[in-house]
């Protein structure tokens, strides 16, 4: 397998991307095809030659799921505004869990209400307000006006 | 550098509060937990690299990769300049040819960058 430079000069304008189940699909409509179908102008993969690659030739901007946390004095790979909507999700669970175990009705109760304030509040902190919270973008928004003259 | 970095240790501590008698492993098993309900909503934007193969029109994004994808949202292809020029979604999803590539797992191999 041999690593060749990219000849692309513009992919914007014949490279496509589209999703098929846990599947990235990159075509273009450049180079050569193996049947009339796949000339050039026709969407086709990436020809390079049999065996060649072009090296980091693919960069993919995503929405990721944070890294699991493998050790309990590792660090939690979220936003630190997350953590206490994260501390809330642990203590609901941890709690309706302990109110199941209860032998005691009304503590099971009480347990009980304390998981459902926990959950209220991490579903408020994280589905409600947990983009607004993290995204880095400061000051006022403003919509300019028409100009009336 | 921010004034706490949060460690599994501190969630614990926390939870021990509320219910002492828990284990460490349940409260780690729990974090997981949360972190896989926080990746459904879009709190955490992350780049990956990987080679562009010769006539390979698949990329695995299975679970089992080295990144975990949720949504993809951009696609970036080197030019000849060196600079990535991102490039567009075809809405349709279809061309021409089938490419049948059943093992693509074992094509890809992602970096995070």
């Amino acid at each position: 397998m041999a690593a060749v430079s990219s000849t692309y000069k513009d992919p914007s304008d014949t490279f496509v991307w589209w999703i098929e189940g846990d599947r990235l699909a990159i075509a273009t409509t450049e180079g050569d095809g193996g049947t009339n179908e796949t000339d050039k102008g026709q969407l086709k993969a990436v020809s390079l030659g049999s065996g060649n690659t072009i090296t980091d030739g693919l960069i993919i901007s995503y929405y990721a799921e944070p890294d699991k946390l493998t050790s309990i004095t590792g660090t939690i790979d979220i936003d630190n505004v997350l953590q206490p909507a994260l501390i809330d999700y642990v203590k609901s669970k941890a709690l309706m869990d302990a109110a199941a175990r209860a032998k005691d009705p009304g503590l099971a109760q009480i347990k009980m209400a304390s998981a459902q304030q926990c959950m209220a509040n991490y579903k408020e902190a994280v589905r409600r307000y947990g983009m607004k919270k993290n995204d880095k973008v400061g000051g006022t928004r403003a919509i300019a006006p028409v100009d009336m003259r | 550098m921010a004034a706490i970095e949060f460690t599994g240790k501190e969630i614990y501590s926390r939870v021990l509060q509320a219910v002492p008698d828990v284990s460490e492993n349940y409260v780690l098993n729990l974090i997981n937990e949360a972190l896989i309900d926080m990746g459904r909503y879009t709190n955490q934007i992350e780049n990956a690299k990987t080679d562009l193969k010769h006539n390979q029109l698949w990329y695995a994004l299975d679970d089992d990769e080295a990144i975990t994808v949720n949504k993809l949202f951009r696609c970036t292809i080197l030019n000849s300049d060196g600079e990535y020029i991102k490039i567009p979604r075809l809405s349709n999803g279809e061309i021409k040819q089938f490419y049948n590539e059943s093992s693509t797992s074992s094509n890809t191999s992602w970096t995070e960058v």
